[in-house]
């Protein structure tokens, strides 16, 4: 273990472990945020398949996310390529170590990943819809693939900062990694996924108001994203009973106050806004997504303090050193505006497209695969 | 460099070479990517030769390709991508530490082309029947030019591996990614990109139902013309094959069968395609069913498979040239392991067999095995230990292994001491007696001597530098 500046993640280290830290928090909160919309995403539906599996159809509000899965499960893996990339540079060895010690395991994650997308696919076709039961079977099997993949990926993130762990896993020749701490925190990774669909599908409902019957906030929104707000915290409060104190210490500092804070007002803000609110506004839209916003970020900044705390951090800190020498920075700096503005051109784009109402079969059909699309 | 030097938990991957799970894995994401890239020109054309009247199919035409390109490509493609990361961490933790800690900036830009190319390919696929033709256009050419940047930008650190370049002298990152197989490497693949899309646009023309003869001669005719680069590619591959390294090139001319073999089999396939393509489909303008396109299309696989067998075998034996083996041993490394030993700081055990190991210096075998070769060998898999030393005598094991760059120019300097050198002689030989219970210890301070003398004979330096009387002397002082 080391010894942790008592100063405000990211600040008391050298200013080439902030940088990467930077980085890394803020490219894992976008991945996250994303990831977001197709985990919660697909247990909407199969919610929606198992309380309705008579009747075989979805809500408007299901068929949106059947719709924009795929899109977001894109994005999310496109998404998550920057945080692989940066915690490479920080914690290389105890990451490299964690998926070598998963072996087939850890792997087993991509073809299951693939299978995933293709299901999303499979999911919005007209033949699948005449189908309840299969229908049923389909959501059933991307739920479970997304909880094996968030699985894997919280085992590996545990077993990576107990590196006492790894010659003794290596010796028995699991590919299991078992900790207390498994259970709870993989819940907590699901559960808090709900406010963020939700509020992907409010700002989704201003873009595309042709698609609503009413600016009406769904009841289901609200509620489904009241209860995973405290179902999350609740899971949050027994991962921390249920860490060492040793383990649970770096999250107990007044240094980390400042993004407890963070987090509450997330947390009590967008709590209060989707308790209130009934109509969707943009203004509700942006309150809600900075409140959001701030969640993904406090919740990155404290997962990393704690593995920080948990791990042997000083002994990396002059790689960082070493990889800051290396050019490119600048470039990167550049190509990332240059192509942050050229997305935003993008949306810009086709966005006068979105705000038109659609006449087109997407709507009109059953189950809203547009002809032709897959 | 003792504490420096990590020591990772590899596995076995039994009969399967490790190499031949990432090459293949490999050659499946390249050409999945090519097709992405070369697919955003291919409906750049499409688009533009729709917007001039042209190709009055072209627009429905465009959202079919793109279909086929979003389920194949946005999902086959970039999970594979991923998998490749993840598969050579699995291989050679090392040599993905190295290139990301020396090229992070340069795979952080791909990124954020990454992010273009899925976002304004998705809103192209969604949107575009319902935006003005410009604006259609716009989103196609963004997505093009973000899907070629990707390749760009890979294309300098996968050819950084072969020929770093000026990078070897003081680590900077342009001079390795502007590498003299830059060029050469980019525009043979940006060809190899048209030439795999326009093929597999060539199947889908045929595959899909109600078009007329007319309809598909004419869109195979619009498709096909993204073949008409090849004609450059016999040059671009002499001009690459000018710039590698020159015992590299030895191999595929003849050094190395296998190489040979391989390339051989990459030009055949890419001229019977560029022949077929230049002659039948752009002179003579003829017509081209679904099978044989089908059949191009796999030529068009072989041809990338053999082309990046031997990309990947003509660096050997390293992973990063003339800095990190393919074993993952530095170069600058090798003298202090020959004193030191290769596993002495090695903290994972090696897996027992049945039984168990009868001496600690099986063990111990085992693990130089582990360390040493099993990134390229299996014990008796593919390309297995075993079958290549069959015949070889303990002097002969004892000389070829302590002095492996002479045994073979594309095999690296032993990383090891004279006991770790007899410790892999002996599990050889007791796996080779079909791994009995009892067997016995060998320590004959004689044969250690022995071995000594041949290591330092061999000194460290890689089989393609021929040691001078000098470096001998050092390594033997």
């Amino acid at each position: 273990m080391n010894e942790i500046p008592d100063s405000m993640f990211p600040f008391g280290w050298p200013w080439a472990t902030m940088l990467y830290l930077v980085l890394y928090t803020l490219t894992w909160a976008i991945h996250r945020l994303l990831m977001a919309y197709v985990v919660a995403g697909s247990f909407w539906i199969l919610a929606e398949r198992i309380l309705h599996r008579n009747g075989g159809h979805l809500s408007p509000t299901g068929l949106r996310i059947k719709e924009w899965s795929p899109f977001f499960l894109g994005l999310t893996i496109t998404a998550g390529v920057a945080p692989v990339l940066f915690v490479q540079i920080l914690y290389q060895k105890s990451f490299y170590s964690a998926n070598l010690l998963m072996f087939h395991r850890w792997m087993s994650m991509l073809p299951v990943l693939i299978v995933a997308f293709y299901l999303l696919y499979i999911q919005k076709t007209r033949w699948l819809a005449a189908r309840p039961s299969v229908a049923l079977l389909t959501a059933a099997g991307i739920s479970l693939s997304f909880v094996f993949i968030a699985w894997t990926w919280t085992e590996n993130h545990l077993l990576s900062v107990n590196p006492k762990a790894w010659v003794e896993m290596y010796a028995s020749g699991h590919w299991y990694y078992r900790a207390t701490e498994t259970a709870p925190r993989l819940a907590f990774w699901l559960v808090s996924t709900a406010p963020a669909l939700c509020w992907f599908l409010l700002w989704q409902q201003t873009l595309d108001r042709a698609d609503v019957r009413s600016d009406e906030l769904d009841p289901r929104q609200r509620t489904v994203a009241l209860a995973s707000i405290v179902g999350a915290n609740v899971f949050l409060l027994v991962t921390a009973f249920v860490m060492t104190p040793e383990a649970r210490a770096p999250l107990v500092r007044w240094s980390v106050a400042p993004w407890w804070t963070a987090y509450a007002v997330a947390q009590l803000g967008a709590a209060h806004f989707w308790w209130h609110s009934t109509k969707v506004t943009s203004r509700l839209v942006a309150l809600i997504g900075g409140f959001l916003a701030l969640d993904a970020v406090s919740v990155a900044a404290l997962r990393e303090t704690l593995r920080i705390g948990r791990s042997d951090f000083t002994a990396v800190l002059p790689r960082h050193a070493e990889a800051s020498q290396v050019g490119g920075l600048i470039a990167f700096l550049v190509f990332l505006a240059l192509n942050t503005g050229l997305i935003l051109y993008c949306v810009r784009l086709v966005r006068r497209v979105i705000t038109q109402p659609r006449a087109s079969a997407e709507n009109a059909s059953t189950e809203g695969a547009p002809q032709g699309h897959p | 460099m003792g504490d420096q030097l990590p020591y990772y938990p590899m596995h076995d991957f039994g009969p399967l070479m490790k190499g031949l799970v990432i090459g293949s894995l490999g050659i499946l994401h390249v050409f999945l990517a090519q097709f992405a890239i070369g697919g955003g020109f291919l409906i750049c054309l499409l688009q533009r030769r729709a917007m001039q009247g042209k190709s009055p199919l072209a627009r429905e035409f465009i959202q079919k390709f793109f279909s086929v390109l979003v389920l194949v490509s946005f999902v086959l493609g970039a999970v594979t991508g991923v998998a490749m990361w993840f598969t050579t961490i699995q291989i050679s933790p090392r040599t993905i530490g190295v290139m990301v800690h020396e090229f992070h900036w340069i795979w952080a830009i791909e990124w954020t082309f990454f992010s273009l190319e899925v976002t304004s390919g998705y809103l192209f696929y969604k949107y575009s029947s319902r935006l003005d033709d410009r604006s259609a256009l716009t989103l196609a050419g963004l997505y093009a030019l973000a899907a070629w940047s990707s390749l760009f930008w890979i294309n300098g650190i996968l050819s950084w591996q072969l020929t770093p370049g000026g990078w070897l002298d003081g680590h900077n990152v342009w001079s390795g990614f502007f590498n003299a197989s830059f060029w050469p490497s980019l525009l043979f693949r940006t060809i190899t990109a048209l030439t795999i899309a326009g093929l597999s646009a060539c199947i889908l023309v045929n595959a899909i139902p109600g078009y007329s003869r007319e309809d598909r001669e004419s869109l195979v005719h619009d498709c096909s013309s993204l073949l008409a680069p090849m004609a450059a590619m016999p040059l671009l591959g002499l001009w690459y094959f000018a710039v590698i390294p020159a015992d590299s090139r030895e191999w595929v001319m003849g050094g190395s069968m296998p190489m040979t073999m391989f390339l051989n089999l990459a030009v055949v396939f890419s001229g019977l395609i560029g022949g077929y393509a230049l002659v039948g489909l752009i002179r003579q303008k003829l017509f081209i069913n679904g099978a044989t396109a089908t059949l191009l299309l796999a030529l068009a696989f072989m041809a990338t498979g053999a082309g990046e067998f031997v990309r990947e075998g003509v660096r050997k034996p390293f992973s990063i040239r003339e800095y990190l083996y393919a074993n993952s041993v530095r170069v600058d490394e090798v003298a202090y392991l020959r004193r030191e030993g290769s596993v002495t700081h090695d903290p994972y055990p090696v897996a027992e067999p049945k039984g168990g190991f009868p001496t600690d210096q099986l063990r111990h075998g085992a693990g130089v095995f582990r360390f040493q070769c099993s990134v390229c060998h299996t014990v008796d898999g593919t390309n297995g230990l075993l079958p290549l030393v069959q015949t070889w005598s303990n002097t002969q094991l004892r000389l070829n292994i302590s002095q492996l760059q002479r045994t073979k120019p594309f095999m690296p300097p032993f990383a090891g001491n004279a006991k770790d050198v007899e410790a892999l002689v002996q599990w050889i030989n007791w796996n080779r007696s079909d791994a009995p219970p009892k067997w016995g210890i060998s320590q004959d301070a004689a044969i250690l001597e022995e071995i000594q003398g041949y290591l330092d004979e061999a000194g460290v330096v890689p089989g393609s530098n021929d040691p001078t009387d000098a470096q001998v002397a050092e390594v033997r002082s």
